[in-house]
């Protein structure tokens, strides 16, 4: 069923997995060069010229390109299945695929040639290759195209099943892309209107406090585009996959609504510390900010109650005795579970970043990497992975090698994030140590950071371990693995209580309109204002 | 009924993005920040009478800074003072307006020599005032709380900063201006933003004056 | 079509849900008190806009000559001129019980600004200038780090306070 929508599927799955592959071998080089091993030198044999450039691919292909191409490809696969319909266009989605796979390739050639060392926020006046910002751009306009793919075929199944609610996998992809496609006008603008253009030498400069405003507004929604599917599997995978249903499907489709309205108009809580914002609008975001934690708390309620329904249907007692009775025996539930515990204590650590002024102690030291490798490098990228142990099977059609395997590889991977995270959290809460440097030999290091740095550096040693392992599975599964003895279907988790959700959760307008309301009252004002002192003083420069 | 709850959303949340926005864009009355408190000020002028933060309350006080035997550097606020006392007294004023010109030299600028600068200067004793304090005071308030630096150089005259500050009549500091050659438009443009600031906030104007400063309609 | 307009809440989830709004409501207060009330410092426009091309030219600007002065007994300012990759000057030295207020900008890319275990922390944007201010009560050497990726040498980039007793 859906031959078309699955090969597509594929191919984004393995080009983003692949891209993944490529940017995690590099993580641990920065932990071992902290804590005083640095094998940089032995690096530049292939091609990796410095510690940054190693860093630039690490996020650009692990922040950007592997949770660009997994959800593109994900949500296409979760929202033909979901509706049981195929895709009303095909011819649009693949040729999603293809630009974007051409912005990947146009991208990749100035990062491997050290021409864009620029790290994945790219700000100006760091001036990278052309082509460096003109293949990134192609590669968030081919994910709009699946978007525009997903909405067509969802219009004309509304037409043939009139009167039916939209199932919520199917309705969560949907609100996914299209909060993507309001908040990517940001990024949008900052390519078309000042990146490119003065990459070229079409402008004589740039204006970096404008473009860092218009990086962020789209630079936090972001986060929710990689978390979203994370949470669409948790909602409408997961409590299948344990076993149980979905505690309350209502409240599910109102924190998705809840997400699409409050994800944009908070961006400026990354730059609390820039000095062309006023305080006030400051202040505001961050309000909004808290506000956006309203439906993650809504989310870990009613997931945690969807578990406990699963684990006292497979005969868990007592208060915590549930929690036991959960299938520990597979990856895919236990990848994804314990991404979520992790992701919870990402959470908190995001609240102190979000606080408007505990942010001054934080702002830009290694509690950051600490804190977002919990929340996308954990709760985003680990639980894409759990979802890869039944989705990549499914796919190639092959049975998944190991079981064994990949249960070491989850369990590993848990026990290196905590030690990593750790360590880089206590760094910079404590120690103020900065972020995005090559501390092994900066010369302000200092004894006192030692323990941590080598608690990081045997988490990220741990982390090594872990994926060598899920990609000596997926490897094995897809290339050696036994032909499928029966047909794997995506998990889909009932509504547990049978309450449907009201008329008002099926009506797009009203969060719509709300949406792009409450961005133009949180945004417009700061960019007009921005704009009406725009400095296009800044030349550009090449600093690596 | 669903419809009209509907309807009254969408109305407000019309009126939110079009006040909001018109308000930031249209800027329908413009402000000048509130940058902080201004400092303490006890000194004496050219007449030895004394000119204090309290005596100052309620008046637009326009200071800058120079000494007796300045030249380049503090003929530049000299001039536009000349040209923004001009035009006052020409206009006339809806609010009390006094410029100050703060001497460094606490030592050679005593009331004779302050005299004479504003004879040079031309200055209407009225509305332009030629003064100097306390060393250690004058440190306090200049540098501490304009954080504007002098200090002695070796050719026994003061290295500064030029600048000018404009302070409103709740000693609020509200512009500076921190260059040799500040422009007469500009603060021209800003004395009267002030006058109309404090004729006009009261009652309900109040509040749109309030807005002004929340959507930052900065000149 | 559906015409069902209830949501329907389980109990407990209600009383989680009031938890998550007193959470927030709470949070946003405190934050809020603490960063206006109690005059928590966030480097915010002052107009002090700069050409980053020409803010390091002598005469220029403040940056010209970067350096620490007096500006009253107690009170001292710091301009410090940030650039690919150092801080001038690299070194300060004041007596204990200095205020000390910081202006920073760049000539060049954005860098970053943190004096460590304090709440100066900000960016460093061409044509801006970025500024706070601290008190020194305890005698002691304070690095203060460049925080933003500036380029091969980011990794030297930072300089220090020295609080003399």
């Amino acid at each position: 069923m859906y031959a078309h929508e699955n090969r597509l599927t594929a191919w984004h799955v393995g080009i983003a997995f692949s891209a993944l592959m490529i940017g995690v071998l590099l993580g641990p080089f920065q932990t071992w060069e902290h804590a005083g091993l640095n094998l940089y030198p032995a690096l530049r044999a292939i091609g990796i010229q410095s510690y940054y450039q190693g860093l630039t691919i690490h996020g650009i292909l692990n922040a950007l390109v592997f949770t660009t191409f997994f959800i593109t490809g994900f949500l296409t696969f979760a929202f033909t299945h979901s509706v049981k319909r195929a895709s009303k266009y095909p011819w649009l989605h693949t040729t999603a695929l293809v630009v974007m796979t051409l912005g990947l390739l146009i991208t990749a050639v100035p990062l491997l040639l050290n021409g864009a060392t620029v790290l994945y926020t790219f700000y100006p006046p760091m001036k990278a290759d052309p082509a460096f910002y003109i293949g990134l751009t192609l590669v968030v306009v081919g994910s709009w195209i699946t978007g525009y793919g997903l909405l067509f075929t969802w219009s004309t199944w509304k037409k043939e099943n009139p009167g039916k609610q939209t199932p919520l996998i199917a309705f969560a992809s949907l609100i996914t892309m299209v909060m993507w496609q309001i908040c990517t006008v940001g990024v949008a603008v900052e390519m078309l209107a000042l990146n490119i253009p003065w990459s070229l030498g079409l402008l004589p400069g740039t204006d970096p406090q404008l473009a860092r405003t218009l990086f962020w507004f789209t630079g936090h929604p972001l986060v929710y585009f990689w978390l979203l599917p994370a949470y669409i599997s948790w909602y409408g995978m997961l409590p299948k996959q344990a076993g149980g249903k979905l505690f309350s499907e209502p409240l599910a489709r109102l924190s998705f609504w809840l997400f699409l309205i409050l994800s944009t108009p908070l961006g400026l809580h990354h730059q609390y510390v820039d000095p062309g914002i006023p305080a006030g609008w400051k202040a505001l975001h961050a309000v909004l900010t808290y506000s956006v934690f309203f439906p993650s708390m809504l989310t870990l309620f009613n997931v945690v109650a969807s578990l406990e329904i699963a684990g006292r249907a497979r005969g868990g007692k007592g208060t915590f005795g549930w929690i036991m009775a959960l299938p520990w025996s597979e990856p895919s539930f236990t990848a994804q579970a314990l991404a979520g515990i992790l992701f919870a204590f990402g959470g908190i650590s995001g609240i102190a970043n979000a606080s408007y002024d505990l942010n001054l102690v934080l702002h830009n030291t290694a509690w950051q990497p600490g804190h977002f490798h919990l929340t996308v490098g954990t709760g985003v990228a680990f639980s894409f992975m759990g979802i890869g142990y039944w989705l990549i099977p499914k796919l190639a059609g092959k049975e998944l090698w190991s079981k064994k395997v990949a249960l070491w590889q989850a369990w590993t991977y848990f026990l290196g994030m905590i030690l990593m995270s750790n360590g880089l959290h206590i760094l910079g809460l404590r120690y103020s140590v900065p972020r995005r440097s090559a501390l092994g030999v900066a010369p302000y290091g200092s004894a006192e950071w030692t323990p941590f740095l080598i608690e990081s550096a045997l988490g990220g040693t741990i982390l090594l371990i872990s994926v060598v392992l899920l990609y000596v599975n997926y490897g094995m599964t897809v290339f050696a693995g036994k032909k499928l003895t029966r047909e794997i279907e995506m998990p889909v988790a009932e509504n547990a209580e049978g309450h449907p959700a009201p008329a008002w959760l099926d009506t797009w307008r009203p969060w719509l309109v709300g949406a792009v309301a409450l961005v133009l009252v949180a945004y417009g004002p700061v960019i007009y204002m921005l704009l009406t002192r725009l400095q296009l003083t800044s030349p550009g420069f090449k600093v690596w | 009924m669903t419809r009209w709850l509907l309807r009254g959303l969408y109305a407000t949340l019309a009126v939110m993005v079009i006040g909001t926005l018109g308000f930031a864009i249209l800027q329908p009355i413009k402000v000048l920040p509130r940058i902080g408190l201004g400092p303490g000020i006890v000194l004496v002028d050219q007449d030895g009478g004394s000119l204090t933060s309290d005596t100052l309350r309620g008046k637009i006080v326009l200071y800058s800074f120079g000494y007796s035997r300045c030249e380049a550097p503090c003929r530049g606020a000299q001039t536009v003072l000349q040209e923004v006392q001009r035009q006052l007294k020409a206009e006339g004023m809806a609010v009390p307006v006094q410029l100050v010109t703060i001497s460094f030299d606490t030592v050679h600028d005593g009331p004779p020599v302050l005299r004479t600068m504003a004879a040079a200067a031309g200055a209407d004793p009225a509305l332009w005032a030629f003064a100097t304090g306390e060393a250690n005071r004058l440190k306090y308030a200049i540098g501490g709380g304009f954080e504007v630096y002098y200090g002695p150089n070796d050719a026994d005259g003061f290295d500064y900063d030029p600048a000018m500050m404009l302070v409103d009549g709740w000693g609020i500091l509200r512009a500076e201006y921190r260059t040799p050659t500040p422009k007469l438009e500009t603060v021209l443009r800003d004395v009267r933003l002030l006058m109309e600031e404090a004729e006009n906030s009261e009652g309900v104007a109040r509040y749109a004056y309030e807005a002004a400063h929340l959507f930052l309609c900065y000149p | 079509m559906n015409n069902h307009t209830e949501l329907h809440i389980h109990p407990i989830e209600r009383i989680w849900i009031i938890i998550s709004f007193a959470m927030i409501g709470v949070f946003a207060i405190a934050v809020l008190t603490a960063g206006f009330a109690y005059g928590f410092q966030l480097p915010v426009p002052e107009d002090r806009v700069v050409d980053p091309n020409l803010v390091a030219t002598p005469g220029a600007t403040a940056f010209g000559e970067p350096g620490l002065r007096e500006l009253s007994p107690g009170n001292m300012e710091a301009r410090i001129l940030a650039q690919t990759w150092s801080f001038s000057p690299k070194e300060i030295t004041v007596p204990v019980g200095t205020k000390v207020t910081f202006f920073v900008t760049t000539k060049d890319v954005q860098h970053g600004f943190h004096l460590e275990g304090s709440n100066i922390n900000f960016m460093v944007l061409p044509g801006q200038i970025s500024k706070l201010s601290t008190t020194f009560n305890t005698p002691g050497t304070y690095n203060f780090y460049c925080h933003e990726y500036c380029g091969v040498g980011h990794q030297t980039m930072y300089g220090q306070v020295i609080v003399t007793p």
